[in-house]
């Protein structure tokens, strides 16, 4: 098994920005979402959804700000999908990366998604997360264009270049492209057709998110000879033609493996395809995940945790040990004696912001640090 | 030292503009989504006409005129379903005319003693002037109006009196938060009045709060 | 400085707002100056033959069919109360959660709370249906949103009680125009993804 990781870097190096020529991919979480922020080389940098810290600041800004990066820096933003915990804070980070292009389904330029958006818009009563971030980014999207001074987004239905850019040898940079596998047609026609079945026709109340999992956005990088997968909450439909079947089977889709694998949904079984694992990943890869918490819903369960160890070379997650009882309380002692009296259970949803990240010089071996309630699996 | 306590605290959204009393009835707020059926089923009506509309539930009191909307809450837990019962309704009627809105907040504040009270009542209103022109001047109400924050069109009016409400020695202060509406003789139409009570909801009862505490403590 | 400017939206001085026993003990300080004649006619009027007649005015412009049927008979034959209670005490929120079912189950639903205020962070909380007033019961479902404030109520009698109440928020039915405006903007809106 070829040794993907090798080092454990300190706590206090968190500030310390990569080198011009090292590669790295940060995974934040937990709490409510996850947020990737990868640098590219040469000063380049990627951002894959977004969340909120506790400060309800977005953790990307807060990060980049934290190792001195402008945000301007950012080439290239993805949102994945429209789920609450992966869009929290996006509006405000794409207001701010002012250079970067923006990858979405092709599903969310379409008249459904659209309709829908401004349609909940109208609603002035109930604050909907996603539909506030959407309504903040259609702003942006009208001011840059108006200025003309962005490119539109970047629509992704299947196989589609978001990013690339040449190797200069001269200043030290390996060639990089960034390619989007997913949502496949059929899941941007399905898409479409749920956003148009929950356009309002009753009286309004949240809109719950469909299952866009399937309209996920997966994005493959391939940094000179570093290939990272981001699996965002892709999950295994059953058809041959979305899912990650449609991506496993494409003989579209860019060659190569990768050593790094953010697993998709949270490290469920839902997201799980054994030929990802086979085809598209080094043996010994190290992957990286957040955890999901809704009700008694907990992901990775412990079965997910076992299969993972045992297909992964290294597994790390944001989510806090077992064991390390982070409660849910209320600064104001009468209020926190009524929650508990009245409440069957609670937990609560704004954690800590954790953080794995991955950093990779060329010719060396990657290097880990561990932040927050990060650990290795 | 802390503030006097507040022993009775209102707070009303009046609009004024152009109404048709005789809509607002406790079943038509019900059927309309905004009240529950136990609520509109045991409202106290006082009158129902085309003229004037008024009646009350546990936590609202609803006053409407042709001239005036008025909705109040007496019962500040509830302030923020007042807030979307008023929201709710110039959704339905949201090109109605609105001239003006006001945020009215009363308090009554306990005070320790007459003496105290009318310490308050000789700072607010010295009584030398009075003296020599009355018996024993008091202070029987004061209303003071400053001006609104930079692009707001309306006034801040106050007003001062003993309260009639507590048996001991109160203090009324009423904060009405005046916003003209009126731009080039044109009035607003409740949606927009509606937007704008959205936006300064918090920043208003804090005014008043801010604004009453400090006259009590005096 | 003094100014002239009385604000039309200022009723504290007729803070009480009564309208008043129509049967004849008129108070009548709240109302704008037309309400009053008018109320006062109908007070008048009432004590004489033509209450009749007041009856069938005022039935012709409610739509009783709205109105609760069995109330109709009795706009101005019950003597009428004052038109809200008298306050009678204060209270002091300490929290006031925004809360959003996340799902419903027979017995308890799961929600999350936000504190606006962002004092506190967010919780997830599973709460049982028997802490939902019966009134709001059928608003328990996936999406819906409520209030949840905790503090204390202090009576003028110097009684303090803590009060915790949930309510459920209440909105009025979609605007069709509304849904059609946003139909017909999501084609603008597509151009900016061209």
């Amino acid at each position: 098994m070829p040794k993907v990781l090798e080092s454990y870097l300190s706590d206090n190096s968190q500030g310390i920005p990569p080198k011009d020529n090292e590669i790295e991919v940060s995974l934040f979480g937990p709490g409510f979402g996850e947020s990737i922020v990868a640098h590219l080389g040469g000063g380049d940098w990627l951002v894959v959804d977004s969340c909120s810290d506790e400060n309800r600041e977005p953790v990307a800004l807060d990060y980049l700000k934290k190792i001195g990066v402008p945000a301007a820096n950012v080439r290239l933003l993805v949102a994945t999908h429209w789920h609450d915990d992966h869009i929290g804070g996006l509006s405000r980070l794409f207001e701010s990366t002012i250079n970067a292009d923006l990858a979405v389904s092709a599903a969310i330029g379409k008249d459904e998604f659209l309709a829908l958006v401004g349609a909940m818009n109208e609603n002035g009563f109930v604050a909907q997360t996603g539909v506030d971030e959407w309504i903040g980014i259609l702003k942006t999207l009208r001011a840059r264009k108006a200025a003309a001074n962005r490119p539109p987004p970047l629509l992704v239905g299947g196989e589609r270049l978001l990013f690339k850019r040449k190797a200069n040898a001269a200043k030290g940079t390996e060639s990089c492209d960034i390619w989007s596998l997913s949502p496949s047609d059929e899941s941007c026609l399905k898409a479409s057709s749920t956003f148009s079945t929950m356009f309002p026709t009753r009286k309004m109340r949240r809109v719950a998110a469909p299952n866009p999992n399937h309209n996920s956005l997966v994005i493959w990088v391939k940094c000179g000879d570093v290939g990272i997968l981001l699996g965002a909450d892709l999950q295994e439909t059953g058809s041959e033609h979305s899912g990650w079947r449609a991506i496993v089977q494409s003989k579209k889709r860019p060659e190569g493996t990768a050593q790094i694998f953010k697993v998709p949904h949270h490290g469920s079984a839902n997201g799980h395809n054994d030929k990802v694992w086979s085809e598209m990943l080094v043996d010994g890869s190290a992957a990286i995940l957040t955890p999901f918490f809704n009700g008694s819903v907990v992901l990775p369960t412990a079965s997910d945790i076992d299969r993972l160890r045992k297909l992964s070379g290294h597994l790390f997650t944001t989510r806090p040990e077992d064991g390390q009882k982070i409660k849910a309380h209320d600064g104001n002692m009468v209020v926190a004696r009524v929650l508990k009296e009245t409440v069957t259970t609670i937990r609560p949803i704004t954690l800590p912001t954790s953080h794995v990240r991955l950093r990779k010089e060329p010719g060396k071996n990657w290097s880990v640090g561990l932040f927050g309630t990060a650990h290795a699996l | 030292m802390p503030p006097p306590d507040i022993k009775i605290s209102e707070f009303a959204v009046v609009l004024a503009g152009s109404f048709t009393p005789s809509v607002f009835q406790p079943m038509w707020f019900c059927k309309n989504g905004l009240l529950s059926d136990p609520e509109a089923t045991n409202a106290v009506v006082s009158v129902i006409h085309p003229e004037v509309t008024s009646f009350h539930t546990e936590w609202l009191t609803l006053n409407v005129t042709r001239e005036h909307f008025s909705a109040m809450c007496s019962r500040d837990e509830s302030l923020l379903l007042l807030q979307d019962l008023v929201a709710g309704t110039f959704q339905l009627f949201a090109q109605s005319e609105v001239r003006a809105m006001g945020l009215n907040r009363n308090f009554h504040f306990q005070i320790e003693s007459f003496e105290a009270r009318n310490l308050i009542g000789d700072i607010l209103a010295p009584k030398d002037p009075w003296k020599p022109l009355l018996l024993n001047p008091a202070l029987a109400s004061l209303q003071m109006q400053g001006a609104r924050p930079a692009g707001e069109a309306g006034t801040v009016n106050v007003t001062v009196q003993p309260s009639m409400k507590l048996k001991e020695a109160g203090v009324f202060v009423g904060i009405n938060d005046h916003f003209d509406l009126v731009k080039e003789k044109t009035p607003c139409n409740a949606a927009d009045a509606i937007k704008l009570m959205k936006l300064v909801w918090d920043e208003s009862l804090a005014q008043a709060d801010k604004i009453a505490k400090s006259i009590v403590s005096l | 400085m003094m100014s002239p400017n009385v604000s039309s939206t200022d009723l504290s001085s007729v803070s009480d707002f009564k309208v008043g026993n129509l049967n004849g003990k008129w108070d009548g300080t709240a109302l704008s100056e037309n309400a009053q004649k008018f109320a006062g006619k109908i007070a008048a009027d009432y004590e004489t033959s033509t209450k009749t007649e007041i009856l069938k005015d005022s039935r012709r412009e409610i739509n009783t069919d709205t109105y609760q049927k069995d109330k109709g008979s009795e706009l101005f034959t019950t003597p009428l109360g004052p038109a809200r209670p008298v306050g009678s005490g204060a209270f002091t929120a300490l929290r006031v959660y925004r809360g959003i079912v996340l799902s419903r189950k027979v017995d308890t639903f799961l929600a999350r709370l936000v504190d606006p205020q962002g004092e506190e962070p967010g919780i997830e909380a599973e709460i049982s249906i028997s802490e939902i007033q019966k009134f709001d019961r059928d608003l328990v479902q996936e999406g819906a949103a409520f209030y949840w404030t905790i503090g204390f109520w202090d009576s003028l009698g110097g009684l303090k009680s803590r009060i915790s109440q949930i309510r459920f928020r209440r909105f009025p039915e979609w605007d069709t125009s509304k849904l059609e405006k946003a139909i017909a903007n999501a084609k603008s809106l597509g151009e900016l993804f061209k």
